[in-house]
């Protein structure tokens, strides 16, 4: 069950979302899991368990949100999927990773900037380095020789950085088109946006197609998972709400840096002895 | 670590030592194998010994995928405990079923993950784990850190949460995947249908999709 097995239930929701989004996949974070909906918060007899609320998926706009999962649902099932799967027949799964790299690489002194937005020193001088060889080495981007010497891919945003500044996610929100969010995750990426030098400098004509191509290419990439994950899920809207506030959360945190903080987590694995 | 395979002693009996002390002398990775021989394996060991099996049935191009399927779920049952996750995806909803009924819902849930995975079998695309370290956590837990190389996912982190049962050994009870835990995520995915029906609601829904994915 190990990795192919398991490892795509989450990773694809992650995946839906930023394919569906087509945009770099931005946002969010955290805290989202406070307020419980229709949950009545009984400690109940339960033994050890601390008065800790049921930890709840906070999602007030839920109606709303539905609405519009459906509409982007429709969107990717009539157009945006047809498309990546012409798109995957011509273009040959090497060919869709460098495009994917190279987006990837184009996104990197966006990404730099909110490291030192959060002032993640190190992390800056990995994603400088990154730049800096894949550029060159790496050929435009479109190979990724950083990854093999070592030097992980940065993953700050807009939306994390505003996390570290302590404004709180608010709401799950879902988007039309670039899919699950939230407010503040929503302001990211905008501010991402207005980070990305060729904002200023590309015409929309210009701007338009290499969007196109880099949703069509990352949606593309996702076909199988998106697939599985669309028979599988028992209910894919809450599959999806869930697997993107716990990714986001997990962002905001850069677990490996601290192991120990999940305690407001712990709940989860609370049994309350019987049986 | 391909060597391993026949190491698959899961008991901790003598001969089960014997064996994989023998194996270690037979092997060039003598080193490797000797670590995890004899008393109950550590929870790293243990989830070491199971990448290993796994992958080797993956990549035995000899089997169709119909018995691949079986092994893995062979191996799954051996290492997953699905009844504590049972228990901690309804958590204290768990109470409000009768114990026939908990049964069954251990039941459905098992064979509802065993269809969603069974189904992505084809997906895999020779990616390698490394396993990395294990963390204590509060309750005795450990958590099993792995990294996929290779492959679309490569780097990703997957956590497996273990647990020590009343003989010892260590079974999984979680697994999280860059930070997103297979629990929370089907805890939340039944919460309004439980909101709204109650577990049995759940436990009927969950029949009837069980039922569909074996008619299709």
């Amino acid at each position: 069950m190990k990795a192919s097995a398991i490892g795509p239930v989450a990773l694809a929701c992650a995946l839906f979302a930023s394919a569906l989004a087509g945009a770099p996949s931005r946002a969010d974070e955290p805290a989202a899991a406070v307020v419980g909906e229709g949950e009545e918060s009984v400690a109940e007899d339960a033994g050890e368990a601390p008065a800790s609320e049921e930890r709840a998926v906070y999602d007030p706009w839920m109606t709303m949100n539905r609405g519009i999962f459906a509409f982007n649902d429709g969107l990717d099932r009539y157009f945006l999927e047809p498309v990546a799967i012409g798109w995957n027949a011509v273009v040959p799964e090497p060919g869709q990773r460098g495009i994917a790299n190279f987006f990837a690489n184009a996104a990197t002194p966006r990404r730099l900037a909110n490291d030192l937005l959060q002032g993640k020193l190190g992390k800056a001088g990995d994603d400088f380095g990154r730049f800096a060889i894949n550029t060159t080495f790496g050929v435009l981007g479109f190979f990724d020789p950083a990854t093999a010497e070592g030097i992980a891919p940065g993953n700050e945003d807009f939306g994390q950085t505003l996390g570290v500044w302590g404004v709180p996610a608010g709401p799950y929100l879902v988007l039309p088109f670039f899919g699950p969010s939230s407010p503040r995750d929503a302001t990211g990426l905008v501010a991402d946006t207005l980070l990305s030098p060729e904002f200023y400098f590309a015409p929309w004509y210009v701007s338009s197609p290499v969007t196109g191509t880099r949703v069509i290419n990352a949606r593309s990439l996702a076909l199988e998972t998106v697939r599985a994950e669309r028979a599988a899920a028992f209910d894919l809207y809450a599959a999806v709400r869930s697997a993107y506030l716990q990714y986001r959360t997990n962002l905001l945190r850069d677990r490996a840096a601290e192991p120990e903080d999940h305690d407001e987590d712990e709940d989860l694995y609370n049994l309350e002895d019987e049986e | 670590m391909r060597m391993r395979i026949s190491t698959i002693s899961k008991t901790k009996s003598e001969v089960g030592a014997l064996c994989a002390a023998l194996m270690a002398c037979l092997c060039a990775g003598a080193a490797l194998a000797a670590t995890d021989a004899p008393p109950p394996d550590s929870a790293k060991a243990l989830i070491e010994k199971t990448v290993v099996q796994v992958l080797a049935v993956l990549r035995d191009d000899s089997r169709t995928n119909a018995q691949r399927r079986l092994e893995l779920e062979k191996i799954a049952h051996a290492r997953f405990d699905f009844r504590t996750m049972a228990r901690l995806v309804l958590a204290r909803d768990w109470k409000r079923l009768d114990a026939a009924k908990r049964d069954e819902f251990v039941d459905q849930f098992t064979t509802y993950l065993a269809n969603d995975y069974g189904n992505r079998l084809e997906r895999y695309e020779q990616e390698d784990v490394q396993v990395l370290d294990e963390q204590p956590k509060p309750r005795g837990d450990v958590e099993v850190r792995t990294k996929i190389v290779g492959g679309q996912n490569n780097g990703a982190i997957v956590d497996y949460r273990m647990r020590k049962g009343k003989d010892g050994s260590w079974h999984i009870i979680d697994v999280v995947i860059e930070g997103i835990s297979l629990v929370a995520n089907f805890r939340d995915q039944f919460r309004e249908v439980i909101a709204h029906g109650g577990p049995e609601a759940l436990l009927q829904k969950l029949k009837e999709k069980n039922a569909a994915a074996a008619a299709a």
